[in-house]
């Protein structure tokens, strides 16, 4: 994991004194709210419907267990006893009082930990693969340039007051987990047979309300220049990217209205006149940031015991759902479940943090990641300490073995939390999930993501959900429009609208309707995903069209 | 107006600077103010980014003028504008009276550190990490702080 070196502590205690005195000058009027509000959100304070939430970066989602405990404690001293983990990889607490925040920062900085840059119209907390370094499928880790990236857009001087906000993802392996086509860029470690390991560049992805796909902008670029050619995209977005209208400020329609074609050439040319040698990075640098990101000394161990414990069902389905194969053999990356059956996807409470901190430090090498699935994973557990954790993880409610299933719900705050919200998404999350409460059903249905947004701003990523849920509000009644077909990966489909927007309390009636629809019409091995694209959209449609009543077919 | 330049002087001198828009093309620009002495970029509002870069771009195509940032700034956006390339800023008597000297000069020591390699009036991280890197490089030391 990286740790912060005597300078990149020295930079966020300088940033806490530079905001406590900021919020000091607020107070005292020498700020007003329009000039202190960029400053206010680019250190992870929003103001939501009830208090101040207060977003934490976690970046590329790699924590510590010391870190972990710290999050509990602030869960447990200033909010409510709980903590919700983000779509993008952060913590979030929602019931925080303004006046306790620069306290807040400085037990975070005391182990490496801030807000900065988490929320506001700045370069956003950069996320990556939550299987980086394990995977099997892996090319590079992509966390060193993450943490590359995390640095020199850290307080740029150029970008802090971009048309909107900016997000970068990075993956390292063929298959994308960092969803990075739905990102402003999204950054892929490709291994070409000439230049050796680089990186792919796409620019222009994003949901909200206008869902856009991300494009190739760059085939190739190198470590070395890869900072620069990031800095000649910014500057090409900070200096065209529209700022008359907010829905429009994206850098997503930047690319739409200039053209793919003119809007690379524009990079390009800016690209071709910068001087990047203040940021191009050299070989030491690089050198001692991939140190950080060595795999911990993993033992080989015997699989004895976990063979044994196969015999148990649960733990069977642990095992199955919960857990892919380690680089290092005999171990395996385990993710723990934050969607319980019925629960608020995300959330975890200060004792389950303390207690994952504790588990994380015997079975992982102390090392955890979120992942923007809102679901926390173990990266380093021996198959043979697996049936342990898993009571362990048990005892603590954390156990479900529902790990891409139809209970593993991604959903944002919505109406119970979000000033922006036009509908809620939590309470429709635990309905599905109850009504889909059945493991053997789970089983039987397979892998399908269900994606719940609380507004068109799409927090939730609704579009690219296989199921996507997308809560408005019409003549005062909350309001839900279903899309399906929606896919997160390198092949980003966005999802169809099934017909129109329905009642709450007949979301998860027609949710039934629709998967009920799909064990019908599918042929064997096939995932929802495949038959929706066997057969196209109108082959669910019935499942729309008979609201109220569940058809005869679908007994 | 009241005018604050890069290194903290307070000027009250009324001059001739010629100001352009912070949308303005920089081959339209050298081509009529190349020469300019004083060169002013308007800041609409002190969340409009755009003057940053366009300030960049004019020190790459070779201004050699002052430049100078005019508009609703604040003191916090100090450093992040002399590291771009500005020279001074000129704010509105309204805004002076609320944020003083001395808030501007307080605002440009609170932050001494950058992980920016620029004309920047802080201390670069990466460089500093380099010269340690080569003091340290005979113990094969990089530290590891807890
Ligand atoms: S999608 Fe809308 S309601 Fe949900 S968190 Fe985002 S802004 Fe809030």
């Amino acid at each position: 994991m990286y740790r912060y070196d005597e300078f990149d502590a020295a930079f966020v205690a300088s940033r806490n004194a530079q905001f406590a005195n900021q919020v000091a000058r607020r107070l005292d009027g020498s700020l007003s709210e329009d000039e202190f509000r960029p400053i206010r959100l680019r250190n992870g304070v929003y103001l939501q419907l009830h208090a101040y939430m207060l977003r934490i970066a976690i970046p590329y989602g790699t924590l510590s267990a010391k870190q972990m405990r710290v999050l509990a404690q602030i869960g447990a001293k200033y909010d409510k006893g709980y903590g919700h983990f983000t779509t993008r990889q952060n913590i979030q607490f929602n019931w925080i009082k303004l006046i306790d925040v620069p306290q807040i920062l400085a037990e975070l900085a005391e182990v490496s930990m801030h807000c900065i840059q988490t929320s506001g119209n700045c370069i956003r907390n950069v996320t990556a693969d939550h299987f980086a370094g394990i995977a099997k499928d892996e090319i590079a880790d992509p966390r060193p340039i993450a943490e590359l990236i995390r640095q020199w857009s850290t307080e740029h001087p150029e970008f802090l007051y971009l048309p909107r906000k900016f997000k970068i993802a990075v993956t390292g392996a063929s298959a994308d987990r960092a969803v990075i086509r739905a990102h402003d860029i999204g950054i892929q470690i490709i291994d070409d047979v000439k230049r050796g390991i680089g990186f792919r560049i796409y620019a222009g992805g994003g949901l909200g309300r206008t869902p856009v796909i991300g494009k190739i902008i760059k085939e190739f670029v190198t470590h070395e220049k890869l900072l620069g050619y990031l800095e000649a995209v910014l500057r090409t977005y900070n200096s065209e990217g529209r700022r008359d209208n907010k829905y429009k400020a994206r850098i997503k329609i930047l690319v739409n209205e200039t053209g793919l074609e003119e809007f690379i050439k524009q990079v390009e040319a800016e690209y071709a006149i910068s001087d990047t040698s203040s940021v191009d990075v050299d070989a030491d640098e690089i050198a001692r940031i991939n140190a950080y990101f060595a795999l911990p000394k993993l033992l080989g161990r015997s699989e004895t015991k976990y063979d044994a414990a196969l015999n148990d069902s649960a733990f069977a389905d642990f095992a199955k759902y919960n857990t892919i194969p380690h680089k290092i053999d005999g171990y395996v990356a385990t993710t723990i479940s934050l969607k319980p059956i019925g629960g608020i996807p995300g959330d975890a409470t200060s004792t389950q943090m303390l207690a994952i901190a504790d588990l994380a430090d015997k079975y992982s090498s102390g090392e955890i990641r979120i992942t923007h699935h809102q679901n926390i994973v173990f990266p380093h557990v021996a198959k043979d300490d697996l049936p342990e954790l898993c009571a362990a993880l048990g005892a603590m409610g954390l156990a479900t073995a529902n790990v891409g299933l139809i209970s593993d719900i991604i959903a944002c705050p919505g109406l119970d939390y979000c000033a922006l919200a036009t509908a809620r998404s939590i309470p429709i999350a635990q309905e599905i999930s109850k009504r889909f409460e059945s493991s053997q059903k789970q089983a039987e249905i397979g892998n399908i993501s269900i994606n719940i947004s609380g507004c068109i701003n799409a927090c939730a990523h609704h579009h690219i959900g296989n199921i996507g849920i997308l809560g408005l509000e019409k003549s005062g009644r909350e309001n839900y429009q279903i899309t399906i077909g929606g896919d997160a990966t390198l092949d980003m489909a966005l999802g169809e609208r099934l017909g129109p927007g329905i009642d709450a309390e007949d979301v998860p009636d027609t949710i039934e309707r629709i998967i009920n629809r799909y064990l019908h019409l599918r042929e064997e091995g096939e995932e929802f995903i495949d038959t929706y694209r066997r057969l196209g959209i109108e082959h669910f449609r019935v499942a729309f069209a008979n609201q109220g009543q569940i058809l005869s077919e679908d007994l | 107006m009241p005018i604050i330049d890069k290194e903290g002087n307070f000027l009250a001198v009324a001059d001739n600077v010629e100001t352009i828009s912070n949308s303005a093309a920089i081959a339209d620009v050298m081509a009529q103010f190349a020469n300019a002495e004083i060169l002013g970029i308007i800041f609409p509002t002190h969340h409009d980014g755009r003057g940053y870069s366009l300030t960049k771009k004019l020190r790459r195509a070779g201004f050699n003028g002052k430049l100078r940032a005019i508009g609703p700034l604040i003191p916090d956006q100090f450093s992040d504008l002399i590291a771009c390339g500005f020279d001074e800023i000129e704010i509105s008597d309204e805004q002076f009276l609320r944020q003083p000297l001395v808030q501007w000069l307080a605002a440009k020591e609170i932050s001494q550190h950058s992980y920016q390699n620029n004309n920047s009036t802080k201390t670069s991280i990466f460089q500093s990490r380099r010269q340690k890197i080569a003091a340290n490089r005979h113990l094969n030391l990089v530290r590891e702080l807890p």
